[in-house]
Formats: C-alpha cells, structure tokens, sequence
C-alpha cells in the first residue's frame, strides 16, 4: 500500500529536531564535557557536524532512491542477503535504542517526580502511547511533531535567555579545553555522535523520504532540521558549562534538570521552574521515543514484507518494553547506550556511506517515477 | 454494549485510581532548616546498625543533626493575622538526632518522626565554625546527592554552635528559618552580600581556580542574628573569616550589583563621611610579568554621601566632593588589598583569578599549574594591582 507522498520541508525539519532533541538532551553537557572539559561546546558542534555529514549521505541517497526505503534500496545495491542481513542489524539495533531511552525517560521521571510509582508503569504507559501514535500514517504522524515543535524549541531557548544572567564568561574559556589533545576531541566527538538521539534523528530521515512531496523538501528539511537542533544542542551545553564550569557539570547526572532548579525569573512569578521544564522535556522525550519507535517498526515491517508498519505497532511492544526493563539501573544502562551506541555508528553512518559508494560505482539508481507530484 | 463492559472496567481501573505518587502535606514533616555540629559525648541509639560494630565516621567525627520542622496548620498565609500572639515555639518544632554520617543522622532522625522528612522546602542548612574547620565534603555531597535540596537554599557557618542558630526567636517572622532565608535574601538586593546561595558554592567550590566562601553568621544576645562577615575556604576546609565590614570590599571586587553596602571615610583626625554605593564594577586583566601572572583588577564604585560628623564639611563643593573621592579610592584600595593578601595567606581563591589565568592564559596553566593544588601555591604569592575609582554621585537633599 503506497501512501500519501505529503510531507513537506517543514514537517522534515520539524520531524528531524524533534527526533534530535531527545531523553539524553539533560545529560549531554555532562558527556561534552567528560573528555575535553571547556572545549563542550567545541566537541558538540563537531560531534553534530559528524552527523550533519552522514545526515547529507542519507538525503543523498534518499534522492537516488526517492521511492524506495532504504532496505529496498539497498537490494538493489548490494542485492539481496547483505541487504537483509544489515537490515536486520538496523532493525535490532534500534529495538535496543529506543528499549534504552525509554528506560532512561522512565528513570529520570522516578528520580524527579514519580519516586513511588514502578519502573514498569512509566515505561508502559510511554510505551503504550507511541504504539498507539504509531498506528497513524507517517503523514500523520509528522503532522503530530509539527504540533509538537513550538513546545521544544521554544522553551529551550528560554531557558537559555534565563540562565544569561548566571553565566560567567571566565568558565566557558577557553574554547579548546585545558590539557586536551585532538585525540579527545576526536573521541569526545564520536562519543556526542553515538548518542541515542543522533542516530534517531539521523535515521528518521529514511522513513520519511518516501513519504516527502520530493526529493527537494527532503533535502532541505533535513539540512534546516540538523541545523536547528544542533543549535539548540549547542545553546544548552553553552548554558550550563557557562553557568556551572566544568566540575560542576561533570558532577549530577542530568545537569540540565540541574540547571533548571538555579534559574528563576525575573520577576518573582513563579519560584520553581524546574517542574515546567520537565514537563516540556516529557514532551520532547515522546517525540523522539516516537521518531525512534517509527524506524523500529517502519524497518521490521520493510524487512518482513509487511503491507504496512502498523502491523507491527503492538507485536513490538512487548519486545521494546522488556529491552527497556533489562538494565538493573541507571549507571548499567549508560553503560550500555555508551557500548551500543558506539556500535550503531557502524550502522547509522558507514553504512550509508557504503551504501553509497557502491551505488555511485555501480551506477544504480531508483526510479523517479511518481516523484513530482 | 456488551463488549464495551470489559473495556470500560478496564478504563475505569486505569483512569479512576489517582495518582500514584500522592503525598498528603500532613503526611510529610516540612524541614525548613538544618544544623550540623559536632556531638560531643552523646550516644547514637542503634538505628542503623548494631551497637557493637565500631562505625567509622568522615572527618567531621560523630554527628548531631537539629532540624526545624514546620508545623502544619501554624504557619499563617500571607502576613495578616495580627491578634494572634502564638510565637514561634508554636509553629516550629526542633528535634535533634546524632549520627556518625549526616545520611545516618537524618536517617536517625526520622525515627523519631511520624511523617516522611522532606527537604524540598529546605531554606537554611547552618554549620558549625568547628564542622566547617573539619572539612564539608560529606555535606556536600548528602546536599547534592538528595533531590529534593535545591540550590537556593542557604548553606551557613555559625560562629559558635550551629543549633543555636534555629533557637533564635526574632519578633518578625514566626518561623525562624523563613526570617534568616529572607535576611540573607535582602542582604543581596540591599548589596550587603554577594550572590552565595549554596549553588554558587557548590559551582566556587568545584571550580579549578576558586574557592569558596559562605555568609558567617553570629548570634546577638540569642534572640538576633548577625551577618558578620563571610567565611572562606581552602579546598573543602573553612580557613578563616572576614570581618563584617570587609564584605563591602568584597562586594566592590566581584562587582556586585546592585550596591548598597556603606562605609566611613574618614577624612582627617575628627572628619569623617558616611559614604554608601550604589553601583559597583570590576573589571580583571591578567597579564605575564617575569614568566608569573600578574592581576589588575580596577574597581569602579559610584555612591553617595549619606552622612557627615562635623558641620564644617562643605559637601556643597566640587572640591570638597573630589578631595572625598580621593580619599575613599586610596582607602577602598588599600582595604581591597588587605582583603586579598589575607585570603592570600589562607591560599583561598575567593575571587576566582585562578579561573581568570585557565581561561585567558590557556598555554600557561597548561604548563605551569594543571591542579588546584598548584595554583594554590602560585596564588599564595601572586601579585595583585588594585585600582579603584570611587565617584560620588549624589549628597543628598540637603544642600550644605
């Protein structure tokens, strides 16, 4: 069943923030900062500029391909037992993705405002709910993250403007870090990269080029929505490392939410604003739980031939769910986002990139067919 | 129909059962602040572990925690109520348990309290003088690592004994707690105290190049309390304490706004003028001299005259009022100085220049300093310029 090709720019670049600006967005200062101390904000925008590279390779090949997913398109490039192999490799590596920042969602919420409530239900209930959103067509579906933008963007760069005050322009200086080398750049870089919300972001791109008006909008969608996010990305680390210096930022887990709790506005309205951000963040967790979810079953559904992803909403449910429950607690599971997801940058980035080559050797090309609509 | 009924009875057990998290006000015991100090000779009822095995403590040594919970139903809303005469014995109460950590001393302490303790409306956290001296890793570490403590709680040093401190029963708040957070809170928009809630702290604290300083409290014939001065420390150790009129120099060289904080200039043997800022600015340079850094730190300072001794003092006279700057800037510097030599001596970075060399001078503090430790010993002999423009703005309504 073929649907609807009316996905425009827009709804792209929305859809890719979205997907970006995630779960481990309260943690990544942290991660910045781990390697290559006041060089965070330099090791982020090269880390987002990895992405930015192999974000432009999917687009690409998505143009060559407009009408195909990348597990068809890939048959026809590297025929068909690679291709399934990979695309089942692309399958399970986002099953346990999305098990893992749905646990780590959970987590945080247990940690800040559900203290009593089990670990079961929250991740059930998210769970639950993006199954059920995911039942809607990926037309749909997109128009839910364009509803869903102007409440994550927009407070983030709230909280940015509100934390200017407390920022001391001596902790962010200098830009390169104290006693850091290229080589910790290089790793912090990759480390940003492999996160979570990179290769959700990253990917969600191939679910949603079939379904693009054209191969245009999908280009220029994609291009505007790494660059917002990656702004907003950068905006938060240069909050909190401005605000907190670097020891201060390696010290909580989630230093954003941290953030959050120093920040007051200017005038005595409202004391506490760290529940409204977290609440926001909620929102921005499920948008990309949501865009992650997609690719699962988008993907299983494209490599067992299914007529539609929706097939597949509830029967993966249980399996994400139990992925989710596996980690005993929050310092394994970061353990494991950091172990898998350094793995998955083998299947977010080179693999496009191989994918690619051999098209470009090979000459293969998908029809164009049906494209201008 | 028949087919919704499961449905419905399933929906009905999903949405009609509340929240699962619901905690009633009454079933919480609201602390509103905490003191620490040491227990001397007190005995610990085996709460946590049997009485036999010998527990080792931190550094601190034994524990005693005094808290101030929060009655419910005693504390009024909004400041009416004026017939009432109920003081604040009424509206708070203070319990005491003692512990070898301070985790295991709260924990202590809700054994004697019916309700779950919560810190979330935590306002004041008071240290001893002597915990202070002994080193606060511990409680920082039991403030950061519970979430419910925010960071704009007041984390204090106590002259002498800390629980004295929550005994103190002034006549214009009824609790104790809420009067000393709200002191401190206009000692800042009066300009009479730096920006150091405990999240500045925590941030001095774990910065590479500063230390921290908290507000040094002392208590007045035990019914007042009085800011006298600001406590500093080397790493986590409380080393020394400013006297109370030094916070205004200190409140100068961090460029605290707005200003506030008054000082008496004196202008000969019987003279002297009452002078009180308004805005302060500071601006640091740092530079190598002979391979070692060298700071200039120049101190504007704008105020008026709010006072004067002797009726001779024309302040009606352009030459009056710059022969008064001139002689503030020359005072204000040598105070600044003595300010930062003292803490010099202490090898307490109180002001950060230690951030000011890592970030402007990026090669040499990757050669010369690399840790805290160093830059300690670079800081203890470091030269220091002081410049300070004092600029009087206003005398008054009176003309003479």
């Amino acid at each position: 069943m073929r649907e609807p090709r009316q996905i425009t720019a827009t709804q792209t670049m929305m859809m890719i923030t979205n997907s970006m600006v995630g779960v481990a967005i309260l943690a990544l200062p942290r991660i910045a900062v781990e390697l290559v101390n006041s060089g965070a904000i330099l090791v982020t925008f090269i880390g987002l500029l990895l992405v930015f590279c192999s974000m432009v390779i999917i687009a690409k090949l998505g143009v060559r391909f407009p009408n195909e997913s990348l597990i068809q398109s890939s048959k026809t490039i590297i025929g068909r037992p690679l291709a399934y192999l990979f695309g089942f490799f692309i399958f399970l590596f986002f099953i346990l993705i999305v098990g893992f920042i749905t646990r780590e969602f959970a987590f945080i919420l247990s940690s800040f405002l559900f203290p009593d409530t089990p670990m079961t239900v929250l991740v059930g209930v998210m769970l639950i709910v993006v199954a059920i959103t995911t039942r809607n067509d990926i037309t749909t579906i997109s128009y839910i993250q364009f509803l869903y933008f102007p409440f994550i963007a927009i407070p983030i760069l709230f909280l940015v403007l509100l934390s200017i005050p407390e920022i001391d322009m001596r902790l962010i200086r200098p830009f390169i870090g104290n006693q850091t080398n290229v080589f910790d750049f290089m790793k912090g870089s990759i480390m940003i990269a492999a996160l979570p919300f990179a290769h959700i972001g990253m990917f969600v791109l191939t679910v949603l080029i079939p379904h693009t008006k054209n191969t245009k909008h999908a280009i220029r969608g994609s291009i505007l929505g790494i660059c917002i996010s990656s702004l907003l990305l950068i905006l938060i680390v240069f909050a909190v490392l401005g605000v907190f210096g670097i020891n201060e930022t390696k010290n909580p887990i989630w230093p954003v939410y941290v953030l959050t709790r120093m920040i007051q506005l200017p005038f005595e309205l409202l004391e506490r604003l760290d529940i409204l951000f977290l609440i926001i963040w909620i929102l921005s967790a499920f948008t990309t739980i949501l865009s992650g979810y997609l690719i699962v079953i988008y993907n299983g559904s494209q490599l067992f031939q299914l007529r539609s992803h929706r097939v597949l909403s509830y029967i993966m449910l249980p399996i994400v769910f139990m992925v989710a429950l596996y980690p005993k607690n929050v310092i394994q599971l970061y353990d494991f986002i950091r172990t898998i997801g350094l793995y998955g940058l083998f299947i977010t980035m080179l693999y496009p990139i191989l994918l690619l080559l051999v098209a470009l050797i090979r000459k293969k090309k998908g029809s164009t067919a049906n494209e201008t609509m | 129909m028949k087919q919704c009924k499961p449905l419905l009875l399933l929906m009905s057990v999903l949405l009609l059962s509340g929240c699962w998290d619901r905690m009633e006000v009454e079933e919480r015991s609201t602390v509103l602040g905490l003191a620490v100090d040491i227990a001397e000779g007190e005995k610990e009822d085996p709460i946590n572990h049997p009485d036999e095995i010998d527990i080792p403590t931190s550094g601190i040594g034994m524990i005693e925690v005094t808290a101030q919970l929060a009655v419910p139903g005693q504390i009024p809303l909004g400041p009416s109520q004026g017939g009432s005469q109920s003081g604040p014995q009424d509206s708070v109460w203070v319990v005491k348990a003692v512990g070898h950590t301070l985790a295991e001393a709260v924990n202590n302490l809700q054994q004697q309290l019916s309700s779950t303790i919560f810190l979330g409306h935590l306002k004041i956290f008071i240290i001893s003088d002597e915990v202070a001296t002994r080193g606060i890793d511990e409680i920082i570490d039991f403030m950061k690592r519970n979430p419910e403590v925010r960071r704009d709680a007041w984390l204090l040093v106590n002259g002498e004994r800390a629980d004295e401190t929550l005994k103190v029963a002034p006549k214009l708040e009824r609790i104790p707690a809420l009067y000393l957070s709200n002191m401190l809170d206009n000692s800042i928009k009066m300009g009479k105290l730096p920006k150091i809630r405990v999240g500045m702290f925590y941030i001095a604290l774990e910065n590479e190049g500063q230390d921290g300083y908290l507000p040094y409290l002392t208590v007045k014939s035990k019914e007042n309390i009085q800011i006298s001065g600001v406590g500093y420390f080397r790493q986590n150790k409380l080393v020394g304490h400013t006297q109370p009129y030094q916070i205004a120099f200190l409140n100068g060289l961090i460029g605290h706004n707005p200003g506030g904080s008054t000082a008496v200039v004196k202008l000969s043997d019987e003279q002297t003028v009452q002078f009180q800022s308004t805005k302060r600015k500071s601006d640091y340079k740092v530079s190598l001299v002979a391979g070692k850094p060298h700071f200039e730190i120049s101190v504007d300072v704008k105020g008026n005259i709010t006072g004067k001794n002797d009726h001779r003092i024309d302040l009606n006279n352009t030459a009056t009022i710059s022969n008064i700057e001139e002689i503030a800037e020359k005072a204000f510097q040598k105070e600044m100085e003595k300010l930062i030599e003292e803490t010099q001596k202490k090898e307490s970075d109180i002001l950060g220049l230690g951030e000011y060399v890592r970030s402007r001078m990026r090669s040499y503090w990757d050669q010369e300093v690399k840790t805290k430790e160093k830059w300690r010993e670079i800081y203890k002999d470091l030269s220091v310029d002081v410049k300070v423009k004092v600029k009087i703005e206003g005398v008054g309504l009176k003309a003479k």
